[in-house]
């Protein structure tokens, strides 16, 4: 027993004093340590990852100190700041409403250094735990490798929800995109596109999943950019078609314009295709339900081609393509669309305005605003908006834009956050950043999505496309989605009912 | 019981090579070796200098985890982690050399060991690692456009792998055991060796066949029956719960080079279907002992089948003197070496490439003597070697042509797209760095530069560019970057090249108008090449007025030119007086091969004429371009 008493004690001793501890002697920076992902100054949710974060500066020993009001403190030694995942989350979650202090030691030579601690707050509401995007490449016209991955911010797991490389490998190529859930995925019914080999749309209800080909003898294509009615078993569509020009000189480098755009809206039970808009000189496209599924938002941009030759027409007159914010009401008994009302005229103000998207609130529409066309992932020029639905105020979201691309955004389900793609880091790859949302429509300071490893955004070539929110995780398996997409396409028919008033 | 002696006259019989003794077999496997070695290194370190400077350009390894996870999202994953560090090595081609064929005579080792190859038969163990030599040799062409990164090593790699898995399963003596081991190693291996384990695996099953017929004890069932079921079964449950980078097709031949199986490529499988197939035949040996170890008629089978598999890796070995004068002139552009690339278009013997006759071009106006020299160079439009329908000079040179005539968004857009396709490459990187330092993005130039800083041996390189990055206004001052800015005098328009690079970029400097000289000379060479009169006036007019002196191919097309249309005047202009006499002269000759056929007056003129604009626009027709 004494033996046991003895060794406990020692081993007590030896713990305590193998436990780091910040260096008392240290003197005081006045300015800030340099860290990469900029974490500092945020408003963080208290479920998030671990914001792991590289110090910018050499030194010959690294102290972190990150604490809050409540609960253990964390100290971590080395230039990488990898935080272990259980300490982080009870800290944050005895902290909720509180603030985040990082406190960074660096030693030089032989004095420790104090700089002031970085702060961010730890907001009480939490993050959807799933998002999801497509990584691929900032690329031209190739494309090899394409997947669809869901990642739980709560943790750093990542898993490929499909590969485009499990049914084709570059030579006879496939490509996946447009990722779209109704309602936060709460209900488990999603859609993806797949294009060239074995194409068409995938159609998840359930844990039924199925390919249909969704172009009929009376659209132009295939469904492209899509929107799920956040109740019914109805998505509401895009059909495009598209060219694509590359710019000579310019460091937009790639520019993606409509030849032709309409709506459509398919009934997912019925299988059934029916006509939204389709002017003949209006590009309609970008659609995309209200929180209450009473209205469909979409951008339309009026064109009127002069010559036989659209290509060459749109090639030189591209900049003149300006898309505007519309919104029709939607009965959802009748499944009658009504008369079209303008949101946003972004023509007058010459912008062009793409990706409405209203707040689970049904408050605020937020959306993105560059100088021309619809492909603003290409265009410096764009940036968030942020309009007030009371009273149709329209300001740019400064708290989360930068001088480069701000793009497709989303609302998480409490409408506390948005996560959107940008391109600030290095101007070509595009990454995702969360933006706290306040109660007062104000956007906080935006940060990276968190890595493992700090790093990990350099050393990565691939850009996250159509960032989404989800509460629940997609969980039908890879090989169900293979399965499904080998199988031939079921046509889609058209619906017999009236026109859509204009 | 004794046995009787029986008198066998042709035990007495003395066979041929009875002479050659045990320590006669070591000294013939010495020399053998020997002989692959100096062959091994004749067409590596040697030979193909170029080419192995390439094969390095064209991969990477980058010492992270992102990277190693990324190669092990397919089965094989370690042999293309461990083959693209290895690929490296090639950038000094005889330390790169020295370690392929150290590898390659290790396999031979093996061999002898796993299979327990005997002395008289052990120069065959060389064959799988002459195989392997002629995979690397083979490829031509196909290095820009294969898409099997670490190729030249990872299949060595892989059979290395296999005949150890293969020599420890061999020595394992419980048929317990035996059974344990090979159910471990598929179920551990298969993600990181692929088709390499299944191999291994197939030598397992074909040792415990050739088991039991020579003992016929039903106990070799058991580790045969497992290895089959885990070699069917563990590639499919990898594929269906594990893998998102692999086709079904691939989960038994994960990590096979990805040539097509076509008979335009069957060429390319011939080593590796021999190499396997020799390795198979080898486990023969554990069986079939020969009985003496004496110098028999096998004996010059064996020397016969060596020498054989030798002669066919140098015969098969890909040799275009196209091909070699290309990768020369690549390594030159990109030293700024101009001069080595017109001697290397010079020296050659046959006709070229369009890729050798644009770097021509490229070289010449780099060197201010495109508009006195460009049609004395050979112009011709011989298809490149390859067996796969590809667009090689989009793929081998557009990256260097754009970026050296000033097209940076388009160099940078083929790095990107070649990227995507091919993988991240050394080549590709470099190019990047520059187009994005071109564009003054810096940021940009700043991530593709830190992941070069990451590699063993363009750190280096990184670092002249990381200056350019800390300071732009270097970048002026760099002579590569000051002789294109000129050339970046265009303003931005939409458009597209299709991937035909040498007709998008000879009728965008013949339509540009006016500009920086630089500009101008481009113009009105691209014209005269296009043979369009109506566009070279204009310029020519403006180059006159702006230049003392005029170039010999302007003056030439001045003065057919204005002989054919006559309705432009150039007595004003400084025409050489030589020029006009060499022109009259031609006239006069042409008159004399008056009704003779075209063929037999290009012919009779171009030793006098071949190095004119004349004889370009009366006689070189029909060039395919691309």
């Amino acid at each position: 027993m004494r033996f046991i008493f003895y060794f406990g004690l020692i081993l007590l001793l030896f713990l305590s004093s193998c436990s780091k501890q910040v260096p008392r002697d240290a003197a005081l920076q006045s300015t800030p340590v340099s860290i990469y992902p900029d974490y500092t100054a945020l408003t963080i949710p208290y479920n998030i990852a671990p914001l792991n974060f590289e110090i910018r500066q050499d030194a010959r020993q690294y102290l972190t100190r990150i604490y809050s009001s409540q609960g253990k403190e964390i100290i971590m030694e080395g230039k990488k700041v990898c935080i272990h995942p259980k300490d982080w989350k009870r800290l944050l979650k005895e902290n909720k409403g509180d603030t985040l202090y990082t406190e960074i030691y660096l030693k030089k030579e032989e004095q420790w250094m104090k700089y002031p601690p970085l702060k961010n707050v730890i907001a009480s509401e939490p993050i959807d735990q799933y998002i999801s995007y497509r990584l691929i490449e900032p690329s031209y016209v190739t494309y090899e490798e394409v997947t669809i991955n869901q990642r739980n911010l709560t943790s750093f797991d990542e898993k490929v929800i499909y590969s485009n490389q499990t049914l084709s490998d570059g030579d006879d190529g496939q490509c996946v995109n447009c990722h779209s859930f109704q309602n936060y995925n709460k209900t488990g019914n999603m859609q993806m596109h797949i294009r060239q080999r074995l194409g068409g749309t995938v159609i998840v209800t359930g844990k039924k999943v199925r390919k249909v080909n969704l172009k009929t003898d009376s659209t132009i294509s295939a469904g492209v950019y899509p929107s799920w009615h956040p109740t019914e078993n109805l998505i509401a569509y895009s059909v495009n078609t598209t060219g694509q020009d590359f710019h000579t000189k310019d460091a937009q480098k790639v520019e993606v314009m409509d030849y032709a755009s309409d709506l459509i809206l398919y009934d997912v039970s019925k299988n059934e295709v029916t006509a939204i808009a389709g002017e003949k000189n209006e590009f309609e496209t970008f659609p995309y339900w209200s929180a209450d599924g009473k209205s469909l938002y979409y951008v339309s941009a009026h064109f009127e081609q002069k010559t036989d030759n659209i290509d060459s027409e749109l090639a030189e007159y591209y900049q003149q393509i300006k898309y505007n914010i519309y919104r029709k009401p939607f009965d959802i008994k009748t499944r009658q669309f009504g008369i079209t009302d303008t949101i946003f005229m972004a023509s007058d103000y010459q912008k062009s305005a793409t990706f409405p998207r209203e707040s689970p609130d049904g408050k605020y529409l937020l959306f993105t605003l560059g100088d021309f066309g619809n492909f603003h992932i290409w265009h410096k020029s764009s940036d968030l908006y942020l309009m007030d639905l009371t009273t149709r105020a329209v300001r740019a979201l400064k708290e989360v834009n930068s001088p480069d691309v701000e793009s497709y955004h989303s609302w998480s389900s409490n409408g506390r956050w948005i996560i959107y793609s940008t391109r600030r880091d290095d101007g070509s790859y595009t990454r995702p950043y969360i933006a706290y949302f306040d109660k007062k429509g104000n956007a906080h300071k935006p940060f990276i999505l968190p890595q493992e490893d700090p790093d990990f955004y350099a050393q990565f070539f691939k850009s996250y496309n159509i960032p989404e929110f989800m509460t629940e995780p997609v969980e039908i398996s890879r090989h169900s989605f293979v399965k499904a997409i080998e199988k031939d396409a079921i046509n889609a028919t058209n619906s017999k009912r009236l026109p859509v008033p204009k | 019981m004794k046995k009787p002696i029986i008198n066998d006259t042709r035990r007495n019989k003395k066979k041929p090579f009875s002479y050659v003794t045990k320590s006669d077999f070591l000294y013939f496997n010495l020399i053998c070796a020997f002989l692959f070695v100096f062959v091994a290194y004749y067409l590596t370190g040697i030979h193909n200098v170029n080419y192995l400077i390439k094969i390095e350009e064209l991969s990477l390894f980058l010492p992270t985890n992102l990277y190693l996870s990324d190669c092990m999202k397919s089965a094989g994953g370690l042999l293309v982690y461990c083959g693209t560090f290895l690929t490296q090595f090639f950038y000094h081609p005889w330390q790169g050399s020295t370690i392929f064929v150290t590898l390659l005579l290790l396999l031979s080792y093996l061999a002898v060991k796993a299979f327990r190859i005997p002395g008289k038969y052990s120069a065959l163990a060389l064959i799988p690692s002459a195989m392997l030599l002629l995979s690397l040799t083979e490829v031509g062409y196909l290095i820009y456009i294969l898409k099997s990164p670490g190729y030249f090593y990872s299949n060595l790699l892989g059979v290395i792998v296999t005949l150890c898995s293969f020599w420890g399963y061999r020595i394992i003596h419980s048929w317990k055991c035996r059974t344990l081991f090979i159910a471990l190693f598929i179920f551990a291996t298969y993600l990181l060796f692929g088709f390499y384990t299944l191999f291994a695996t197939l030598l397992c099953v074909v040792y415990e066949i050739t088991s039991y017929f020579s003992d016929k004890n039903s106990r070799h069932f058991y580790p045969l029956m497992t290895a089959i079921l885990f070699a069917i079964f563990i590639p499919y449950f990898y594929y269906v719960f594990l893998s998102t980078r692999m086709l079904f097709t691939y989960i038994y031949i994960a990590g096979l080079p990805k040539f097509y199986f076509n008979d335009s490529e069957l060429t390319l499988w011939i080593p590796f279907v021999l190499l396997f197939l020799c390795i198979i035949l080898f486990t023969f040996f554990l069986f079939k002992r020969p009985k003496t170890n004496k110098a028999d008629l096998s004996f010059v089978s064996v020397s016969f089948l060596y020498l054989l598999s030798l002669a066919g890796t140098y015969y098969y070995s890909f040799e275009d003197e196209n091909f070699r004068a290309s990768l020369d002139m690549d390594l030159a552009i990109f030293r700024n070496d101009w001069n080595r690339v017109l001697e290397d278009s010079k020296g050659l013997k046959g006709e070229p490439t369009r890729l050798i006759v644009m770097n021509t071009n490229l070289a010449l106006h780099k060197s201010g003597i495109a508009a006195d020299k460009m049609f004395s160079f050979k112009n011709a439009s011989v298809p490149y070697d390859i067996p796969r329908l590809a667009q090689v000079l989009r793929n081998a040179g557009a990256k260097a042509l754009y970026f050296q005539y000033g097209k940076i968004n388009y160099c940078y857009r083929w790095c990107m797209e070649d990227k995507v396709e091919y993988g991240l490459k050394v080549e590709y990187l470099k190019y990047m760095v520059k187009c994005a330092l071109m564009n003054r993005e810096f940021p940009l130039a700043q991530k593709y530069n830190s992941t070069l800083m990451k590699t063993l041996f363009h750190k280096k390189w990184a670092l002249k560019y990381q200056k350019y990055i800390d300071n732009p206004s270097l970048i002026e001052k760099d002579p590569e970057f000051k002789a294109i800015i000129p050339l970046m005098a265009y303003d931005d328009i939409l458009d597209g090249d299709a991937g035909l690079i040498e007709v998008y970029l000879v009728n965008n400097f013949a339509y540009m108008q006016g500009g920086p000289p630089e500009l101008v000379d481009l113009s009105i060479q691209n014209n005269l090449i296009l043979k369009d009169i109506n566009r070279f006036w204009p310029r020519f007019f403006l180059y006159a007025r702006t230049h003392d002196h005029i170039p010999v191919h302007y003056q030439e097309a001045a003065v057919l030119y204005s002989y054919l249309e006559k309705k432009v005047d150039i007595n004003n202009v400084k025409i050489d007086p030589q020029i006009y006499t060499r022109f009259s002269e031609l006239l006069k000759m042409s008159e004399t091969y008056a009704g003779k056929s075209n063929e037999f007056t290009s012919t009779a003129l171009k030793n006098n004429y071949g190095d004119t604009f004349w004889y370009y626009y009366f006689f070189i027709k029909d060039l395919k371009t691309n």
